[in-house]
């Protein structure tokens, strides 16, 4: 893409500058706005390489798009699943500024007649056929806008994604809007908190204190915590946690999702 | 005590039924390995605080979690462990306008003057 978008940007310029004697293209002082024609050709005669072209490119992207999101999504490959995403995602981009084309006339009009609604029709007229005979120029500049206000939404979009992705990962792990913890077992003290808890009692709803893993105590002389199955043939590491009965009511109740739970109090009452 | 739901694949545990944790000593002469027989209260898919799933990660991510009450976490400490010997290292905390940022200041800034560092 950082390859092909510069190829393709100095493509048009230089056949413009090459189009013209070298007089023509240094002369800076005359204007090179070109009035608007129109070709007509015999269909024998009507060049057939930029169809050709057009046409072919759309066959790969189709032949890609057909065959690897299959591929894709049957080998569960996320990686090329998320590439198609962004492969598709582009070309609806490409196709919804292709398309922006075919209202430009349209919202000429309508700019045309809702700024300049105080002049005379005359006046009006004059100005679309001015805006007519900049079509050309017009046109690219409404491509390279409409292409990069639509890469600047995508990025805006999959940055904020990323951030609330970022931060609800975040805000499970703590499990808290405020939280307050240790790099060291026992440095949290219930006798130092106390006072401050019951001092702010009057913002607090709740909370509670949660223990170091069971692996990480000194005192309790544990090298590692398996979880067994009764054959003690499956097992698998797991960190055991000490909790007092506040601690769900003290955390986000929207990152609690039960798989099986019969008991009706709180999961740590 | 409540567990994820991988660890109850992964060990067939189920609701009121009995689970079996093993306790692996770091020094022979200090404590054996035991196991404990526990019985699950709930399974979860997803728990805050605590890393409960209910499907395999990716590997290098850090351990599932099981949680239990006080006693019984002091018990596997020690059957004699006393619950003023209690080891804290977290502090949730709800306030009542979560989104208060003046209340979550007043907190910290007692937290600061109140609390002496080490």
């Amino acid at each position: 893409m950082g390859l092909v978008i510069p190829l393709l940007s100095s493509i048009i310029p230089i056949q413009a500058a090459l189009s013209k004697d070298l007089h023509a293209s240094l002369d800076a002082h005359k204007s090179k706005l070109q009035a608007l024609s129109v070709e007509v050709l015999e269909a024998g005669k009507a060049a057939q390489s930029a169809f050709l072209a057009f046409g072919s490119l759309s066959f790969v992207y189709g032949l890609i798009v057909y065959y690897y999101t299959p591929l894709a999504l049957l080998s569960l490959d996320f990686a090329t699943m998320l590439s198609i995403f962004l492969f598709i995602l582009a070309g609806l981009l490409c196709g919804l500024s292709i398309l922006a084309f075919n209202f430009q006339r349209f919202l000429e009009i309508v700019f045309t007649r809702m700024f300049l609604f105080w002049e005379t029709a005359a006046m009006r007229m004059l100005v679309l056929k001015n805006l007519d005979s900049h079509r050309s120029r017009n046109k690219m500049t409404a491509l390279i806008y409409s292409i990069s206000l639509g890469f600047i939404i995508f990025l805006v979009v999959s940055s904020s994604l990323v951030l609330t992705s970022t931060q609800k990962q975040t805000l499970q792990e703590s499990g808290a809007y405020l939280q307050f913890s240790a790099n060291f077992e026992n440095m949290i003290s219930p006798q130092a908190f106390d006072g401050i808890l019951k001092e702010h009692a009057d913002i607090i709803e709740e909370f509670g204190f949660i223990t170091p893993k069971l692996s990480s105590i000194m005192s309790a002389n544990v090298a590692k915590v398996a979880a067994l199955d009764y054959s003690r043939i499956h097992s698998i590491p797991v960190d055991v946690f000490g909790v007092q009965p506040a601690v769900s009511d003290a955390s986000i109740d929207d990152f609690m999702q039960f798989f099986a739970n019969k008991g009706a109090l709180p999961p740590t009452e | 005590m409540g567990l994820g739901k991988l660890v109850a694949d992964t060990t067939s545990a189920a609701v009121n039924d009995l689970a079996i944790i093993q306790v692996f000593s770091d020094d022979a002469k200090l404590r054996k390995n035991a196991l404990y027989r526990k019985r699950p209260k709930w399974i979860a898919r997803q728990s805050p605080t605590f890393k409960m799933r209910d499907r395999v990660e990716f590997l290098g991510s850090s351990q599932q979690a099981i949680i239990m009450s006080v006693p019984s976490f002091n018990d596997m400490i020690s059957p004699h462990e006393s619950l003023n010997n209690t080891y804290w290292q977290k502090l949730n905390v709800k306030l009542k306008e979560p989104s208060n940022r003046e209340h979550i200041k007043r907190l910290i800034d007692a937290c600061f003057s109140d609390l002496r560092l080490f």
